[in-house]
């Protein structure tokens, strides 16, 4: 040790050898904006002469341009960037007036999250119509925008691919002003970011228990009051109720409530909107609309409207395209929750109480006996059932016919299904509430947990496997310094209740992510006491599988970090014999190609080929001497236990495809699946639903022959599916043709292949 | 002054009515202030967020700051410090881990960057799951080499409260690393 204090401090010999440890292992270099720094002391600089005593009051821009002859070349130019800002200098009153995007928020950013709206705010009115005409992304990406103030929002309709580096290009067009000439055409303005990396998919399927499962913090995402129900959708996002109005909805309609089946709102001030993870509100959906809700299987929601004392229920599209939400069936008098989809074209409400069910054509569905509701109402996912709570009690019902399919135990409330089709509900006894499940084949229902206290079960909540269930806890009465707290429990019951998050805060409403990795619920805030939204992180301890995945993907960090850092000894380190031959031979390069470097690289997909040993496929993007992307080269590395760690024994390398020439896969995954597998395949573009056939996306054997069926496109991810069936130990390969177009009409640079490898019988 | 002794109590000064001055003391404390606030949020966003207070409320209180023995930048981490918890504040990510009940709560991070990650990642992403005032006290010795006395007055403790928390987080350390060492198999 070399710090006196530290020397003092740790005598004891063990103490020692961590202090060693920690003072050799310093923090890695934190990742910065080379912008960043300049930006923020231009901002301290121009406030500084603003408010120190001896401050000298300065033109606006002047701290911008250094020097005279700058300025005027800058002028000159007509463009200009300084410290982050890109400033576009027009003629306005005579004397130059600059308009300003600031892309600081986003330019330059490496980790950018997928589910978020590209903010650009602009020092000064500008014609927003002339600069949303402009935009242009790369690659291609539907969109839609909004304006706060002066900042442009733009919000992708799906979420943006993973890994991927997009370019933003616009211009800013001041407003134009009375008596002065139209604005000159002005320069460009170009935003480059980067998609942060999915998690990496674990080879085998997590398993959401009690076991398993770590939680790992929360975080609030709204200001208390800012939105009204919330509740998930299938991709991911939020769809939540937004007070319309500034002051009204502070009160009685603020307060959050991640169920979205209890009354928030008691007026029709509320709009739906749909909602980032982060907190970030994405796009207006419907205006004066209440209780939405996703269908099940994505790309529409359901959700009333009121006119007069009259609720009319519609349905929209969640991206926001297809115009405006379609009517389907209107009621007297106002909802009290929110429509329950059945399947993926049905929706299930209440008409004064009585159960209805409409198609999305606004058909009603003849029930052949009528169901009153008088409590909880629930369908399940594949849209032929539902459960529901009447004054005669609980049952199941055919949604088709509206005839009792299996009657439930006396005071059974809460329904939840899960993605299996298994259904959790309550049974509400004062003092001893008992949580029960009734499995999807529906032969009898088993107790899952009772307990003798006096608190009611709400919220029953599936993980997304449908092996556990969170539910809220809250006294059955209100007193003082009780709040909801927040169970998790398997769906055997084994292992009993674990308390979710922690015993000193409230966890309300909890809802499960589709993902599995968050939880949504409501807290209220310590001040106010009105309710805002938290959201829990959560993740799933690795299996052995899992663990031998990620030493083996820890290889692969350590083998490209040697190669970017150009240290081809440490590099060929890391081979084994045979693959140190291959190197040797020349067979294969481990050096980038003269004149360009590795910029960054990622996963695109890993398979387990056999026990310890897997194929990684990665991607190297290469950058120019100017550090622009210009094009990537796809490798496949087998990666083999040797010992007690992992080594590179072969890399076979495609050849380097262009960037900016179109849509690129960036990610390929085997997904185990009955009766065949399935292999994903996510692209970075919007594409063109019409290319995407059993032509141009495949999967053959050796012989050529194709071994997949018809592939489906889910526009909402960019993903290609394929049902496949292979031999385990065979070799396939996925090709992806140049036909293969996206939405701007660009088709793919060169075809694309990777290898698919089943693993051997044992491998897993 | 430890670091900057009497040019830097003159720039403090100085800085508190001429603008360039204070340019200069952002331009000498801005990589530390920066590399802190990521080292406690990782997360670049954030850390610019929070190095952007540090800084505006610095300037704004500039004429409020005494010298008091101790280096300008031990106001600046104390407003870091504040800042960060700020960010925290109502957080049960933040609570003391021990603290924790119910569901695992050895952060899966911890396990995830042990396997990825090299030897000095894996324990400062250790260090990123010591309670908070722990992690502070040990970010500011090991990562920052702040001297105890200062570290105490930036987190408004005692020196001997200091030189516990740092006591407590090596043991910590001590009993959590070999396990981590362990799960990934590859003790070096």
């Amino acid at each position: 040790m070399t710090d006196p204090e530290l020397d003092d401090l740790f005598t004891d010999a063990a103490d020692r050898e961590v202090v060693e440890l920690l003072s050799s292992a310093r923090p890695a270099t934190p990742p910065l904006d080379p912008h960043f720094r300049n930006y923020l002391r231009t901002q301290l600089m121009a406030e500084a002469r603003k408010t120190l005593p001896r401050r000298e009051r300065a033109p606006w821009f002047s701290w911008r341009l250094p020097s005279p002859p700058l300025a005027m070349a800058a002028v000159a130019a007509g463009f200009l960037i300084v410290l982050g800002f890109e400033i576009a200098l027009l003629q306005r009153g005579g004397s130059q007036a600059p308009v300003a995007a600031d892309i600081h928020l986003v330019n330059g950013k490496s980790n950018v999250a997928t589910i978020e709206p590209i903010k650009i705010p602009f020092s000064g009115p500008v014609d927003k119509a002339a600069v949303e005409v402009q935009i242009q992304i790369e690659p291609a990406t539907d969109y839609t925008t909004r304006w706060d103030g002066n900042t442009l929002v733009i919000v992708p309709r799906h979420p943006l691919a993973a890994n991927t580096n997009y370019t933003v290009k616009l211009k800013p067009v001041a407003t134009p002003q009375p008596n002065q000439p139209a604005p000159s055409a002005q320069p460009q303005v170009v935003v480059h970011f980067v998609t942060a990396p999915p998690p990496t998919p674990p080879v085998v399927a997590p398993t959401y228990n009690s076991q398993n499962l770590v939680w790992s913090g929360d975080s609030p995402i709204t200001e208390p009051g800012a939105v009204g129900q919330a509740s998930w959708t299938p991709d991911g996002e939020i769809l939540v109720t937004r007070p319309v109005s500034t002051g009204q909805a502070q009160g009685a309609q603020g307060s959050a409530s991640a169920s979205g089946g209890q009354p928030s709102s008691s007026a029709t001030g509320t709009d739906i909107w749909l909602m980032s993870p982060k907190g970030s509100f994405l796009q207006k959906l419907a205006s004066g609309g209440r209780y939405p809700a996703a269908a099940p299987a994505g790309g529409l929601f359901a959700f009333w409207q009121m006119s007069g004392n009259r609720g009319t229920l519609r349905y929209g599209a969640l991206d926001g395209s297809g115009g405006d939400p379609v009517a389907l069936a209107t009621i007297d008098g106002a909802p009290d929750r929110a429509p329950v989809w059945l399947g993926k074209d049905r929706v299930a409400y209440l008409d004064a109480g009585r159960l209805r069910v409409v198609d999305l054509h606004g058909a009603q569905v003849q029930l052949a006996s009528t169901v009153n509701v008088s409590g909880s109402l629930a369908g399940s996912p594949d849209g032929t059932l539902i459960a529901a709570e009447t004054l005669s009690g609980s049952s199941i019902y055919d949604a088709g016919s509206g005839k009792v399919s299996k009657p439930l135990p006396q005071g059974a409330t809460g329904f939840s299904w899960s993605s299996s089709n298994d259904l959790a509900f309550v049974i509400e006894q004062p003092g001893n509430p008992q949580l029960r499940l009734l499995a999807h084949d529906q032969t009898a229902s088993t107790q899952v947990y009772a307990a003798p206290v006096n608190r009611s079960w709400t919220d029953l909540s599936w993980s997304p496997d449908g092996h556990a269930v969170l539910f809220a806890s809250r006294p059955a009465s209100a007193a003082p310094g009780e709040f909801s707290r927040t169970y998790l429990i398997n769906a055997d019951g084994q292992g009993g209740p674990v308390l979710f998050g922690g015993d000193g805060a409230e966890y309300a409403a909890p809802r499960w992510s589709p993902s599995g990795t968050m939880v949504l619920f409501s807290r209220a805030d310590e001040g106010s006491g009105i309710s805002k939204l938290w959201v829990a992180n959560v993740t799933v301890q690795p299996s052995a599988l899992d663990r031998a995945e990620n030493s083996a993907l820890a290889e692969v960090d350590t083998f490209m970090q040697a190669r970017l850092k150009g240290d081809l000894t440490a590099a060929q380190a890391e081979l084994d014999a045979n693959g140190l031959a291959k190197y040797q031979s020349g067979a294969m390069s481990l050096a980038s190609p003269s004149g360009q470097h590795y910029a960054r690289r990622y996963v695109v997909s890993v398979q387990l080929i056999s026990a310890g040993k897997f194929l990684v496929g990665l991607r190297l993007v290469l950058a120019d001497t100017a550090n622009r992307e210009t094009s990537y080269v796809d490798e496949h590395l087998t990666v083999i236990a040797q010992g007690p760690k992992f080594v590179i024994d072969e890399i076979v390398q495609a050849p380097a495809v262009q960037l900016g020439k179109g849509p690129t896969v960036v990610s390929v995954q085997v997904q185990a699946n009955k009766p065949g597998p399935l292999v994903l395949v996510q692209f970075d573009s919007d594409l063109d639903p019409s290319t995407i056939t059993s032509a141009s996306v495949f999967v053959r054997d050796d012989s050529g022959q194709v071994r997949s069926e018809t592939p489906t496109y889910d526009r909402t991810t960019h993903l290609v599916t394929l049902s496949v069936k292979l031999k385990p130990g065979n070799t396939y390969r996925l090709v992806v043709t140049t036909s293969v177009t996206d939405i701007n009409g660009h088709t793919v640079a060169q075809q694309f292949e990777s290898p698919i490898q089943p693993a051997q019988a044992g491998g897993g | 002054m430890p670091d900057g002794s009497q040019d830097e109590r003159e720039l403090v000064e100085r800085a508190k009515r001429d603008p360039d001055a204070f340019g200069a003391l952002y331009d000498r404390y801005f990589p530390q202030i920066y590399r802190f606030a990521y080292s406690r949020l990782r997360e670049q966003s954030l850390a610019e967020d929070v190095t952007q207070e540090v800084f505006f409320k610095a300037l704004r209180n500039m004429g409020r700051y005494t010298y008091s023995g101790h280096p300008f930048s031990s106001w600046l981490y104390q407003i870091a410090l504040n800042a960060v918890a700020d960010h925290y504040r109502g957080q049960r990510g933040e609570v003391e881990l021990e603290e924790a009940t119910g569901l695992a709560s050895q952060a899966p991070e911890v396990v995830d960057e042990v396997i990825r990650r090299d030897r000095s990642h894996r324990v400062w992403t250790a260090i990123d799951q010591l309670p908070r005032q722990q992690r502070a006290a040990m970010v500011l010795k090991f990562g920052e080499d702040r001297k105890i006395d200062e570290i105490a007055q930036i987190l408004g403790k005692s020196s001997g409260a200091v030189k516990l928390l740092l006591h407590r987080g090596v043991e910590r350390l001590r009993r959590e690393l070999p396990q981590l060492e362990a799960e990934l198999g590859t003790k070096s």
